[in-house]
């Protein structure tokens, strides 16, 4: 069973909000509650950054297949948030199981929020919670612009 | 001074309900709110100065279908307040509601439980 969810627009917390109630209504029998809801969540850190770092317009891309599921965010942003991101997940991604734990607990328990509000747990607990695959593109796309894409793939079980 | 605290669900934040009279204190819903730190600071104000004001031992019901990271950090430091308050020697209890629906809902309650040191008792949803 295949679903698709787009949109293209700008982000704000109305529209976050009713994009979480249709993933949430996705009915798929061969997708568990407890797996669904872990997809939301990954949607929703994704969204939380394009929200948080991003400027103008987002493409938000759901995609449950055969295979398994895609989620892809592009949004814009500065050069400084745009490099940020990139370097959060390869750092993530280069973590082992207790090394992504140990930084989850530091930046869990250090007591202060970034400038914009972040938590710097988000896609830490992406890649800890769902062994799946985050990876963050960046591409030059005005003169103090970078276009962002952030896409979560996750072959299903 | 011990006048009910109700302050209604949103798309985004979850019900607060704060009984001083009774020590019950709820936190119901979804909370993924966009400024995670102004309401969390809000809500940590409003539970220190309810716990302040307790004559009988505090629960503290945390029912929360999900949330975002940035309210992880913040529960994470509402706990550690509550913690703080129980061990200056206020009888305070922490409930975390398990979704019936998520093998995993659990993971968050232990982990913060662990983390910070308070009990947490594990209800299962209604």
């Amino acid at each position: 069973m295949k679903s698709m969810v787009l949109f293209e627009g700008v982000l704000n917390g109305d529209v976050r909000v009713n994009l979480l109630g249709v993933l949430h209504s996705v009915k798929d029998p061969n997708i568990r509650q407890g797996e669904l809801k872990k997809l939301c969540g990954v949607a929703l850190e994704l969204l939380d950054n394009a929200q948080r770092y991003g400027s103008g317009p987002i493409a938000f891309q759901w995609n449950v297949h055969e295979e398994g599921y895609c989620i892809k965010v592009v949004n814009h942003a500065s050069k400084e948030d745009a490099n940020r991101l990139v370097s959060a997940v390869d750092e993530a991604n280069k973590l082992g199981p207790e090394e992504l734990k140990a930084k989850l607990m530091e930046e869990l328990t250090n007591g202060k929020f970034g400038d914009k509000g972040g938590a710097g747990l988000g896609l830490l607990q992406i890649v800890s919670r769902t062994k799946g695959k985050l990876k963050a593109t960046i591409h030059h796309s005005e003169e103090t612009i970078y276009r962002c894409e952030s896409t979560f793939n996750l072959k299903r079980a | 001074m011990n006048t009910p605290i109700e302050i209604p669900a949103t798309t985004q934040t979850p019900l607060i309900r704060i009984e001083p009279a009774t020590g019950k204190f709820l936190m119901q819903g979804v909370c993924i709110p966009e400024d995670g730190p102004g309401f969390f600071g809000s809500i940590i104000t409003q539970y220190t100065e309810s716990i302040a004001l307790l004559n009988v031992p505090g629960v503290f019901r945390f029912d929360l279908k999900y949330f975002n990271s940035s309210s992880l950090k913040g529960l994470y430091m509402l706990l550690k307040r509550i913690d703080d308050l129980s061990n200056d020697g206020k009888d305070l209890r922490v409930e975390w509601v398990m979704d019936k629906n998520d093998e995993d809902s659990a993971g968050p309650a232990d982990m913060l439980s662990s983390m910070i040191g308070i009990p947490m008792t594990l209800v299962p949803e209604a």
